[in-house]
């Protein structure tokens, strides 16, 4: 417990912020490489989710898939890869990509898959092409879970990116390693909680880009933050498309 | 919803635009003569390291004394150093020189042997030893590294050999660990380096403490006062493992590097990488390089002792 209160303490001094091996720079590097992993992970995962959301194929191959990924030891890729590139960014980004990669790309292929059949079939019934499907009707309706795929997938990016630390990289995983090799326990707490820290506001982050991304159609009542005509739709807890019946 | 796709696409060629730039980030290394391959270019390892010879790195001589004698030898409990006992501990110690525990070494991480298998090989060599008059049980450990897994299973088995019965508990962890569990008595026998060990257990009464020691003689008698009262070390051995700094053979070469005095002539250009503990330890580290050759370094990357090979070469 003291420890921990040394910890913050530690986090709180503002002797320790400033300069090249600061907190603020090393907070600044656990960033920027968690959005780096964040973003190279969505690049594959987001197109091949839609595939398999909107063609109905692969969806055992890619469950199958994710599942090997999540098992994949993150620390033992990145010692791995670090024989291959040592002190690059290489071996973190991948070994976080492949952490991040397998909720990404179940969610929206789930979110794809989830989509009202009779909203799909309206949207074909009006001659819409396939594409136009997944685009116009489709993935909008997808982006609540797509979002919460990618929310959880940032998370686990920045508590684990403090392995950079580990293999010569900044980060805020740089002050674990050398508080620990040097004894420095107060560093360790300090900057574990920093971490948790980030997470939260991440989670925050993501928390306000929901009630903007999000088609009002598909928020829930009582945070819809338009109501089109001025008047309130029930809610029916899932999504609403205007739906014109051609029978 | 184009918006969305297009946000998209950009987002893909930017994530795959930054990570390859992201990659441009280190330093380049060398003085502009010649470039050196790594992305460091000297570095701490042990000097029984097998990956010094196999990955054709250069090792400096330590020309000032910066590291003392590092022998190996056992650490015991009193309790439990009987002269039968001692007598063992010290046959071995007598066989064990450096180049028989750097060949064991290739053997544990070259070929991939496994530590008790080579350590049987090598107490298989030794003259029997007396059976013992009264046989003792121990608990035998070691530190996390296979050195000192394979030094435990020396000694371990000689007096195994001897008559003694032996439970192992090997790579405990550091000697914060395990010194502490030996003080403790929940171990009763280990592999330790004289310098290492002496330095640790002043720094338990004192932590600005430091050996006075400069030689294997003087560090017996020093570590004789400052082990506790209920722990007592056998004979070194005349096998030594130190820390040494090892460089690729390019930056040696291109700047004519023999002596860690050569070093710190153009320690301004390199850039070294070592244990996080580098940054702070002395004599060993970064203060010490400073108090003894006058060096201050371009760059220091903390990595594990392991990586660092591979950080020269890559």
């Amino acid at each position: 417990m003291n420890d921990f209160l040394d910890g913050i303490r530690w986090l709180t001094d503002s002797a320790h912020w400033w300069g090249i091996g600061g907190i603020a720079n090393r907070l600044r590097e656990h960033v920027w490489y968690s959005l780096l992993a964040t973003l190279l992970a969505m690049a594959f995962a987001l197109p091949i989710g839609m595939i398999i959301g909107h063609t109905g194929r692969g969806r055992f191959v890619a469950a199958s898939t994710g599942t090997v990924l999540r098992a994949i030891p993150t620390f033992g890729v990145v010692a791995l890869l670090f024989i291959w590139k040592p002190l690059s960014l290489w071996p973190v980004l991948v070994s976080l990509a492949v952490l991040a990669i397998p909720p990404i790309m179940l969610n929206t292929a789930a979110g794809i898959d989830s989509v009202d059949p009779q909203a799909r079939d309206a949207a074909r019934g009006m001659g819409l092409t396939g594409w136009q499907v997944l685009t116009r009707v489709e993935l909008p309706c997808a982006v609540p879970l797509i979002l919460a795929g990618v929310r959880s997938a940032a998370n686990q990016v920045i508590a684990t990116a403090t392995v950079a630390g580990f293999k010569g990289l900044g980060g805020l995983g740089r002050f674990i390693f050398t508080g620990y090799g040097t004894q420095h326990y107060d560093v360790v707490y300090g900057a574990s909680v920093a971490v948790v820290i980030v997470v939260l506001v991440v989670e925050l982050a993501f928390a306000l880009l929901q009630s903007r991304l999000v088609s009002p159609g598909l928020q829930p009542a009582s945070t819809r933050l338009i109501t089109r005509g001025g008047t309130h739709r029930p809610s029916t807890g899932r999504p609403v498309i205007e739906q014109r019946s051609f029978e | 919803m184009n918006r969305i796709l297009a946000a998209g696409a950009a987002l893909t060629i930017a994530a795959v635009g930054l990570v390859a730039c992201g990659d441009d980030d280190k330093s380049g290394g060398g003085a502009g003569t010649f470039s050196a391959p790594g992305a460091i270019d000297c570095g701490n390892m042990f000097s029984t390291m097998s990956a010094i010879s196999t990955e054709g790195l250069v090792a400096l001589e330590d020309d000032k004394v910066m590291v003392p004698n590092e022998a190996v030898l056992p650490l015991l409990r009193r309790d439990l150093a009987t002269v039968e006992v001692l007598d063992v501990l010290n046959g071995v110690s007598a066989a064990l020189t450096t180049p028989t525990l750097k060949a064991m070494m290739v053997e544990v991480e070259v070929d991939k042997k496994a530590p008790d298998v080579v350590a049987t090989a090598f107490v298989a060599t030794l003259s029997a030893p007396a059976a013992a008059d009264k046989p003792l049980e121990f608990a035998l450990g070691s530190a996390d590294f296979p050195e000192s897994q394979l030094l435990a299973e020396i000694y371990g088995q000689a007096l195994e050999l001897a008559g003694h019965k032996v439970n192992r508990n090997l790579a405990i962890g550091s000697r914060e660990l395990y010194y502490k569990a030996l003080v403790n008595a929940e171990i009763d026998i280990l592999p330790e380096y004289t310098n290492s060990l002496l330095s640790f257990a002043l720094r338990q009464d004192n932590p600005d403490a430091r050996p006075a020691a400069t030689n294997l003689d003087q560090q017996i008698a020093e570590l004789a006062g400052a082990l506790p009262e209920s722990l007592v070390v056998g004979k070194p051995s005349s096998a030594e493992d130190k820390d040494v700094i090892v460089c690729s053979k390019v930056v040696a070469d291109g700047y004519g590097l023999k002596t860690l005095s050569d070093l710190a002539k153009v320690s301004k250009d390199i850039r070294i990488g070592a244990p996080p503990e580098f940054e702070t330890r002395a004599p060993f580290g970064l203060v010490g390089f400073k108090e003894i050759y006058g060096a201050e370094f371009k760059s220091f990357t903390p990595l594990g002792v392991g990586d660092i090979a591979a950080a020269i070469n890559g």
